[in-house]
Order: C-alpha cells, then sequence, then structure tokens
C-alpha cells in the first residue's frame, strides 16, 4: 500500500468512525405530542370517518350491493319490480377500460350542493362530479358516464320521491369514496391497490346508475311536448 | 341473504384493515389502528427521537424539523390502516418522514437560500467531533445530505434510499460520493474517497 493509499484509507476510517459515533435519535427540544393531538382531533371532527379510503371504499361497494335492495324495501315503490326483470349492465363498449390511468385530468369541482331536498336530485347529480385529480379513466369512460347519467336522470323522475333520494344519496356517496381515495392516491401515487380501488369505485358508480336505469323499468316517454 | 348480512360482510372486514393470516403488525400498532390514540402516542414517544433526527439532519433547521416530524405523525395516523408489517414500523415512519420532507422542500420556493446559509444551521446537541461532522452534513448540498442521512446514518441501501428519494440507484451512489468528498474536505481528512 503506498503512501497515498494509506492516507486515504486512514480518512476512510476515521470518516466511517465519525459517522457510526452518530445518535440516530435526536429529541425535540418540545414536545411535538400536543400540537399532533390537536391537529388530530381537527381532523376528527372534519372527517368524522377514522377509516378513511378503506371505509370510503366499502361504503361505495356496500352501495352498489344493497340498492337494489334498498330499492324494492321501499315503501310504496311506484315502479314494481319483478325478479324475471333482467338487471342492466354496463356494456362492453361503455365499461371503464382504464386499467392504464389518465392521471392528473382535473374535472370541475362542485359547486354548493344541497344538504338534502329532493326535488333536485336530478339537478344535483349533474351538478355534482367527484374532484378528482389522481387518477381518471379515460374519454370513454367520461362517454359513459355522460350517457348513463342522461339515462339515470330521466329514470329517475319515474321513482317515488323516497326511491329518488336513496339513488341520489348513494351515487353521491360513491363520488365521496373516490375522492377519499383520491386523496389518498396523492399520497401514494404508485399504490397499485389504490389505483386499483379507484377504477373499481369508477366501475361500481356506472354499474349503480345502470342498476338504477334497469330496476326503474323503461324510461317513461314524455307525451306532454 | 338480508340486506344486513350483506351489509355485514361486505363492510366488516374492510372496517379496520385487510385480513392478514399471520399478523405481523405489533401490537401497539393493532391498537392504533383501531383508533386507540394512547397507543398511538406510544408509538409516538418510541419514535419521535428518529423521525425528528431524520427530518433535522435532511432539513438542517430545528422548526421545519418539527413541522415536518409533526406532519409525519399524521400523515402515519391516517394512514395506519395501509401499514401491513412488510417493514418495521420505524422504517414506514420514516418513509413518511422522508416525503414530508420532501413535500415541504417542493412547497419551498425555489431560489429558496437555505444551502447558501448551510453555516447558520443549528446541529444537534453533541460531542465536539460529532458536533463537527452534524455541522459538515448540514452544509451538504441538499441531494448529497439526503442521500447520505438515509445511507450512511440511518442505514439504508442505495435502493432503499433512492426509492424513499424518487432518484436512481446510481444517483444515490453518486450522491452519497459526493457527500464523503465534501465531509473530508470540510473536516480536514485528506484523501477520503466517495465509498458505497
Amino acid at each position: 500500500m503506498d503512501n497515498q493509499e494509506e492516507k486515504r484509507a486512514r480518512a476512510e476510517a476515521e470518516l466511517d468512525r465519525r459517522i457510526a459515533g452518530l445518535a440516530r435519535d435526536v429529541a425535540p427540544d418540545r414536545d411535538l405530542w400536543p400540537d399532533i393531538e390537536a391537529r388530530l382531533d381537527e381532523q376528527e371532527h372534519a372527517a368524522p370517518s377514522r377509516y378513511g379510503w378503506w371505509g370510503a371504499a366499502a361504503a361505495a361497494l356496500a352501495v352498489a350491493a344493497l340498492l337494489p335492495l334498498l330499492l324494492r324495501e321501499a315503501p310504496d315503490a311506484v315502479v314494481p319490480v319483478s325478479d324475471d326483470v333482467p338487471m342492466a349492465t354496463v356494456p362492453e363498449t361503455t365499461a371503464p377500460r382504464a386499467i392504464v390511468p389518465e392521471a392528473t385530468i382535473p374535472v370541475e369541482t362542485s359547486p354548493g350542493m344541497p344538504a338534502s331536498g329532493i326535488d333536485t336530485s336530478a339537478q344535483r347529480l349533474r351538478l355534482r362530479n367527484a374532484a378528482v385529480t389522481s387518477v381518471r379513466p379515460g374519454p370513454e369512460y367520461d362517454e359513459a358516464r355522460a350517457e348513463l347519467l342522461e339515462l339515470l336522470e330521466e329514470r329517475l323522475e319515474g321513482l317515488a320521491p323516497e326511491e329518488r333520494e336513496i339513488v341520489v344519496r348513494n351515487i353521491e356517496a360513491i363520488r365521496g369514496a373516490l375522492e377519499e381515495i383520491d386523496t389518498a392516491l396523492q399520497d401514494n401515487p404508485d399504490d397499485p391497490l389504490l389505483q386499483e380501488l379507484m377504477l373499481k369505485t369508477y366501475q361500481t358508480e356506472l354499474d349503480v346508475m345502470a342498476r338504477v336505469n334497469g330496476l326503474a323499468g323503461p324510461a317513461r316517454r314524455r307525451t306532454d311536448l | 341473504m338480508s340486506a344486513a348480512a350483506i351489509m355485514q360482510t361486505i363492510v366488516a372486514p374492510a372496517g379496520e384493515a385487510p385480513a392478514m393470516v399471520d399478523e405481523p403488525v405489533p401490537l401497539t400498532v393493532r391498537r392504533a389502528r383501531k383508533g386507540d390514540r394512547r397507543a398511538f402516542e406510544q408509538l409516538y414517544r418510541e419514535h419521535v427521537g428518529q423521525v425528528y433526527g431524520l427530518c433535522l439532519r435532511m432539513t438542517g433547521e430545528p422548526a421545519e424539523a418539527e413541522d415536518c416530524a409533526q406532519e409525519a405523525f399524521i400523515q402515519a395516523w391516517r394512514k395506519l390502516g395501509q401499514f401491513r408489517g412488510d417493514a418495521a414500523f420505524g422504517t414506514w415512519l420514516h418513509r413518511i418522514a422522508v416525503n414530508a420532507v420532501l413535500a415541504r422542500r417542493r412547497r419551498a420556493k425555489p431560489e429558496d437560500p437555505l444551502d447558501e446559509r448551510a453555516e447558520l444551521r443549528a446541529v444537534p446537541e453533541s460531542a465536539s467531533d460529532q458536533r463537527d461532522l452534524e455541522t459538515a452534513i448540514a452544509s451538504l448540498p441538499e441531494g448529497a445530505r439526503h442521500v447520505f442521512v438515509l445511507h450512511a446514518v440511518y442505514g439504508y441501501t442505495h435502493d432503499e434510499a433512492a426509492g424513499m428519494l424518487g432518484i436512481a440507484s446510481g444517483t444515490s451512489k453518486a450522491q452519497l460520493h459526493r457527500a464523503r468528498t465534501l465531509l473530508a474536505e470540510r473536516l480536514g481528512f485528506a484523501g477520503a474517497d466517495g465509498k458505497t
């Protein structure tokens, strides 16, 4: 080993010795917990669900599964539902096929939305769109959704007010789920589970709209025009 | 199947976390995941030193490090349901802390003069040799400092550090070389090289 190499080796060893002596733990000057706890309290008041996107996703899936039951059990339903009436399904050509997400396409956010009220349900559906900025399916999804939404708004007129409210609230719940998952995706944009969940929730929204369209029977043709 | 039974089937498993056959998640974490705030405080007490130390060395600013550490724990609380025990809880927490630091740096103005006033940065209290080293680390350019802190101080591999920082593994190695060379110069060690 020549002098230069020996010198370098000693320097490396000295640097390593000092690095090894560094403490990994460094105590902050003050206890951070009170501030953290206060912020957790604030968040919990702002967002009652502590289950975050898991809860939102579960809610969306529950909506998809339960909506037919809820509608069938709604009192004084004006639309009889027969078991031999097939459920509407999302046509192959209109289902979102967004396995490859188109990222960062902003969509319009919702203007003010009434907290309740059944007389504006169609308007609520039209106005309300999930404020999602992370994963968006492609234009085929938007096209399919627009078609289903148009049909849904027409079909809603044929539902009893209680049923209409159930449908509107549940679709809004799904859109809330999309936004919850979107928030999680902004923190973990590469999480495949979240991406898949987001796309499934988009699909769920389409399925619910398609099911409602099927449950409500043929759209009433207006004769008053 | 009744509506209630369907709801039970769908909602109950997702309400907490995906079921796992072998539960590798520590009990305190599982309690915190169920919403036990005291359990989460215990996790905070166990890990705050490392999280704050990591943030302080990455940012070089005590106030900024406090903010980042706080943010990391808040994010951790929100994401506890996603912790699957694939890595140690501390490692998972470090990743969140690194993200908090990087997010904060991204929000900072590009012309932020932090690097130019590195000599003014606070460093952890320590013995003279260590203090010199901490000062030298704090004076490193940001990219080299981040890699050095993660790899040399906290023991992450280049792949892990690169993954956390969103850079290539080769870049991590190059930054470490740069960091060690600069540290050697600043500490007066002639000949130290960028050992990977």
